[in-house]
């Protein structure tokens, strides 16, 4: 009997992980419409009113919907802003919906922004620009060819830009970021300040560690840690610090004048 | 299905950073030089590379501010030929540069023209885009043939534009690295147990032995590999520590000193 429980528990636990794979792996696509300037434009809904034409924008750090939107689709704006954009800082919106797919608390500058205005002129009305506050929060899969992005769902939370820049305009702080790595590599690389060339020098390798065991040796050249350049120490510390504890980290290193792959999982420790 | 495989047999995957303007930067090299930060823009018609850093390796724009890079390499190793560029500032990059908002130098845009050559899939989360090239030519975009081009389609342009006066603030510090100790831990089982010190490393020096249980690290008590980590995240090298540790019913006291490197 136990047995059998367990095995239906199995089952049912199988079945979770599944379909919670499928579920978390199947996107929803959104049509999009390429303008003659090359702008991407997605037919949007803001709290169940619209649509809206609405440009595509990874280049803007917020979303922006035009005052026109913000009266028909009833979007609060706040009453105490800081006002530095020409706009009474951040509208909240309870939903933007492009095709099936729905954002569900969101925030937005309410703003007539010029050059809008004047496409509007050439390719139509258009009433705002969907950026990063928004797409953030999914993987995206922007397809110009078959004009349509996917959207996956994604656990990404975007910082409030606007709270961050002001913060950043108005502080004097002096303080120094500190690039830590993840894990115990034992090595260090390093180049002279004339060397132009790209990577950096293998220095010295502590025997028995991580990357001593991996292949990598005194007089290499890194060229890359998981695809990200080392032309600068800071730049491999950077890449250290992305690669995750007790992953595979690959490395492609230049010896005399060809280059292969090392792949080096960090100790941990520090 | 076919057309699939080598489809993704051709995709890059290509690093990017979310700058602290929430702007995707990916960087690049140009006939071999830099790497430059340039910002991925759907909301730009092409691609843009500043006055400034194009000067800093000799390139030259024809009469209408075109330059045609004989190579154009995308960190992760997607390359482009001959690729034409506006060797222009956008304005709301002179802002940003200027009141350092993006947390680095910003050189350019990377906008439709190259995009739309390729899928492009972005995870924010992750830091990373996968572009398969596509065999499609996007056609050249409209208003931007001569002199009149619109740029790009910032969202905080016109407040970039009004700042881009006050250049003030300078860009951030480099950068400290962390230190290291090659200190190794014993993983998975939730106490701080050495497993071994690298040889002749800071901690191997200092007489850290196997099995020895660290308590604390400059006097925060660390019961996790998490909380040890938390502690020691922004210790440069050079920058002494202490660190207490249990042996056989003694409590020590140490002093490292955190040598460079990985």
């Amino acid at each position: 009997m136990r047995a059998h429980l367990a095995l239906i528990l199995k089952t049912f636990l199988t079945c979770l992980i599944f379909c919670g794979k499928i579920q978390a792996e199947k996107p929803i696509s959104v049509p999009l419409e390429v303008l003659k300037s090359g702008h991407i434009v997605v037919s949007v809904k803001v709290n169940e009113k619209g649509p809206y034409r609405l440009i595509f924008d990874t280049g803007a750090p917020v979303t922006i919907i035009s005052s026109k939107i913000a009266t028909e689709a009833k979007v609060v704006k706040p009453s105490v802003g800081f006002s530095l954009f020409g706009a009474g800082g951040q509208a909240n919106i309870q939903s933007i919906e492009m095709g099936n797919l729905k954002t569900l608390g969101n925030s937005a500058i309410v703003m007539d922004h010029p050059t809008i205005k004047i496409m509007s002129k050439f390719f139509g009305p258009i009433d705002g620009i969907i950026g990063f506050s928004t797409y953030s929060r999914y993987r995206i899969s922007i397809n110009y060819k078959d004009s349509s992005i996917a959207f996956f769902p994604s656990t990404y939370i975007p910082q409030d830009t606007i709270k961050a820049m002001i913060e950043r305009l108005t502080s004097n702080s002096k303080e120094r970021e500190t690039i830590c790595p993840s894990g115990v590599w034992g090595f260090e690389a390093g180049k002279s300040s004339t060397d132009l060339a790209d990577g950096l020098d293998v220095i010295s390798v502590v025997p028995g560690s991580a990357a001593a065991n991996a292949g990598i040796k005194k007089g290499q050249r890194v060229l890359s840690l998981n695809n990200i350049w080392t032309d600068s120490v800071e730049d491999l510390f950077y890449a250290a610090k992305k690669s995750k504890l007790g992953e595979k980290a690959k490395f492609v290193i230049l010896e005399n004048d060809k280059a292969k792959t090392i792949v080096v999982t960090p100790a941990s420790g520090i | 299905m076919g057309s699939k495989a080598s489809e993704n047999a051709r995709s890059v995957e290509i690093p990017f950073r979310v700058t602290k303007s929430s702007h995707l930067v990916v960087r690049a090299k140009i006939n071999n030089k830099g790497p430059f930060n340039f910002i991925v823009d759907t909301g730009a018609p092409v691609c843009f590379f500043t006055l400034e850093a194009g000067k800093t390796i000799g390139l030259t724009a024809d009469e209408n501010g075109w330059c045609i890079l004989d190579k154009f390499t995308l960190e992760g190793g997607l390359i482009s030929e001959k690729h034409r560029v506006k060797l222009e500032t956008p304005f709301q990059l002179v802002g940003m540069n200027g009141m350092a908002l993006g947390g680095m130098e910003l050189h350019g845009l990377i906008g439709y023209d190259l995009l739309a050559r390729h899928k492009i899939e972005i995870d924010v989360s992750n830091e990373t885009m996968v572009w398969t090239p596509l065999d499609f030519t996007p056609k050249f975009p409209l208003g931007v043939s001569g002199k009149s081009t619109p740029g790009s389609l910032d969202a905080l342009g016109a407040f970039m534009k009004t700042i881009g006066t006050f250049t003030g603030k300078k860009q951030d510090l480099p950068p400290e690295l962390r230190g290291s100790l090659g200190i190794i831990i014993k993983s998975g089982i939730g106490e701080l147990v050495v497993l071994e010190t690298l040889k002749d490393s800071p901690g191997n020096i200092a007489g850290i032995l196997p099995g020895d249980l660290i308590l604390k690290l400059n006097d925060v008590q660390t019961n996790s590999l998490e909380q040890l980590l938390q502690v020691y995240r922004s210790i440069p090298a050079g920058k002494k520590v202490k660190i207490e540790i249990l042996r056989k019913r003694q409590i020590l006291t140490l002093e490292l000193s955190p040598g460079k490197g990985l």
